[in-house]
């Protein structure tokens, strides 16, 4: 039996304890939906949009400072999970909660009955943002002084087709802003009539029967990474699940912070009271630490087994070696278990006189990167080879290339691990500098890399294999693929610029395109699509609007 | 024979002409011939060459065709994930860098 588990949830309705279908508020083009979640669009565009409520915002900008929340900061401000201090009997308790933290997911899945082909557009609005003043010491001016302040809201905009009837729309929340506190979900439907929906649940990759051709979900959802920094920072453990890297897990804390990489944090920071200012820090307990992965979001199970503790940690006389805590985890990198190694970290050896030792030190000195392999419109480029390349230098140098990267199956990338310092020159180490590009006359910088952290970096596959076709009247035109997306373009002369037209195929996830001039004016397209075969698509008003080609 | 020396060769018809561009692996770059006996031969330039740069490119194909009635020759190719346009308005002598997308 494991001591530690930590497990992702699945199918997590968004409306907690403090919502039903009756609170999702119409426009003028909508009617409110019924408590079976029917409600008719009267106007095509007709929106319905549920506000989430949460506590935490009022928790961390009133009620600590008052001393007055049902928890002192850190906890206060780590606990994002719905309701969680919603139960009568916590002092201070809070009532319930929408589901408002979205970290640690990679989809929201509607079930929406329509009454005709259309599409729905989802709006979130959210703050990716948050900023924590919390002096750490260890007296109430720690809660009286603490501040908390949100950013800018963000939007996350996803437009999918819909067919007429019943079905789940999967909604893609793939985002360079972590979704940390979700204000708002707003629906957009294209087609009048009566439509039914359900709670909006956030899933796990369950594919997209929407996406043309449908597709499947991916098996493999997640990863984690626990580590310890060498230094006095951190370290902790990070999760990317179905590709959402950004704060998978990870909590607001700004002490010792790792150098790049935000993680759920091994420090519980404390500076006494008064002018001594010792430090009094210690790791979380494991119990605490997998109590605080649980309660930091709505994605994340735990279990802490007490008996295997106690047979892991307890010696023959049943008296504890020491308190299970954080760093006795096993560090991981990509560990897609979610049992966790735990064992005792501390020892003593004794040497016996007269024999020989050898001792190894081994000291971890590279890093890693990640990120997502997207489109330049934000979607994810899925299982595609030699994206781009990553290079490295120092100073004004010239870039060589270190790898090339391409994406899994949920748009994701990952680099090889690679090293840190370039050389050293006595004390004094030179550190390489990271960049993303295609070729090394197109590097984007990422900066210098940090010891078993991640950098982040978005790769895009950029524009490639130009096709080129002469029509009747003399012009050029031309087709490329830009990011998955096939676009067009065309020009009269060499003296004009290209004109660009809509897109001959937008989903993403096509390649290799030509284009066929017709006598008769019109346009065809072909491109091979990501899941295989070719496609083709017609034009008749010079490339304005796209359409399948009939083949009836 | 045409393009036996490049890789990723587009081949287009013009006038009974064959234009090809393609790709030089050792060097980097896209090269331009043009042949007027159906590919069998090559046609020599005024330097005495059967090829001629165009631009530094990405390992894969590029695009060429011909603007009408200007005859100028157009080729569109990648290069470090822009697409890069070039004109010769000489049957491939010189070439022009025209614009890029990006």
């Amino acid at each position: 039996m494991s001591i530690a588990t930590v497990a992702h949830k699945n199918n997590v309705g968004i409306y907690g304890a403090a919502l039903a279908h009756t609170d999702w508020t119409p426009d003028a083009d909508a009617t409110a939906p019924n408590a079976g979640g029917n409600f008719t669009v009267t106007g095509a565009g007709g929106t319905l949009t549920l506000d989430i409520p949460n506590k935490y915002e009022d928790r961390l900008g009133v009620q600590v400072p008052a001393l007055t929340g049902p928890d002192p900061v850190p906890e206060a401000y780590i606990t994002r999970q719905s309701g969680y201090y919603a139960p009568p009997w916590l002092p201070n308790p809070e009532g319930p909660e929408g589901v408002y933290c979205w970290l640690g997911w990679g989809y929201l899945y509607v079930s929406l009955t329509a009454p005709a082909p259309t599409t729905v557009t989802a709006t979130v609005t959210f703050y990716g943002v948050d900023t924590h003043s919390d002096t750490h010491v260890t007296d109430a001016s720690r809660q009286t002084d603490y501040g908390f302040a949100t950013g800018d809201l963000s939007t996350l905009e996803y437009e999918t087709p819909i067919a007429a009837g019943a079905q789940t729309i999967c909604i893609d929340l793939a985002t360079e802003v972590p979704l940390r506190i979700v204000k708002s979900v707003k629906l957009e439907f294209g087609a009048v009539g009566a439509w039914t929906l359900a709670e909006p649940l956030l899933c796990q990759d369950a594919g997209d029967a929407q996406a043309a051709p449908p597709r499947a979900g991916e098996a493999d959802h997640l990863f984690f990474k626990e580590f310890e920094h060498f230094a006095y920072k951190r370290g902790g453990m990070s999760a990317c699940v179905d590709g959402q890297y950004y704060e998978a897990i990870a909590w607001p804390d700004d002490s010792h912070e790792n150098t790049l990489e935000p993680t759920g944090g091994h420090f519980d920071y404390r500076i006494s009271a008064g002018e001594a200012g010792l430090d009094l820090s210690s790791a979380w307990t494991l119990l605490q630490f997998l109590s605080l992965i649980e309660r930091t979001s709505d994605a994340w199970d735990t279990t802490y087994d007490n008996a295997a503790a106690e047979a892991a940690f307890k010696d023959e006389d049943d008296a504890w070696l020491k308190t299970p805590d954080c760093f006795d985890l096993r560090p991981v990198n990509r560990q897609t278990g979610t049992a966790f190694d735990v064992a005792v970290r501390v020892g003593q050896w004794t040497t016996a006189a007269g024999l020989h030792y050898d001792f190894t030190a081994e000291k971890i000195v590279e890093g890693q990167a990640h990120g997502w392999a997207q489109t330049g419109s934000g979607k994810r480029v899925r299982s595609r080879n030699g994206i781009e390349n990553l290079w490295r230098r120092t100073g004004e140098g010239v870039w060589h290339q270190v790898d090339s990267m391409g994406s899994d199956g949920h748009g994701h990338w990952h680099s090889s691990s690679h090293e840190i310092v370039a050389e050293y020159d006595g004390g004094t180490a030179t550190l390489w500098d990271y960049g993303t590009g295609h070729t090394a006359v197109a590097v984007t910088t990422t900066g210098r890399w940090a010891v078993r952290e991640y950098d982040v970096a978005a790769i895009s596959p950029g524009l490639a294999n130009p096709h080129l076709r002469r029509d009747a009247a003399g012009r050029v035109w031309l087709v490329y693929e830009d990011g998955g997306n096939i676009a067009v373009a065309v020009r009269s002369s060499s003296q004009e610029d290209w004109q660009s037209r809509s897109n001959a195929f937008a989903e993403g996830d096509h390649t290799e395109p030509t284009i066929a001039p017709m006598p008769d004016g019109s346009l065809i397209v072909s491109a091979t699509r990501g899941g295989g075969g070719t496609e083709l698509r017609v034009s008749r008003d010079d490339g304005d609007e796209w359409a399948g080609v009939d083949v009836g | 024979m045409l393009a036996d020396d490049l890789e990723f060769a587009c081949i287009v018809q013009v006038q009974g002409a064959v234009l090809a561009a393609g790709y030089n692996g050792d060097e980097g770059k896209a090269y331009f011939e043009w042949s007027d006996d159906r590919g069998q031969t090559k046609h020599e330039f005024n330097d005495g060459s059967t090829r001629k740069e165009i631009a530094a490119s990405d390992a894969q194909q590029p695009a060429i065709e011909m603007l009408l009635p200007t005859a100028d020759i157009l080729v569109s190719l990648v290069n470090g994930g822009v697409l890069r346009s070039y004109v010769s308005q000489d049957w491939g002598e010189t070439w022009t860098y025209l614009d890029a997308l990006t």
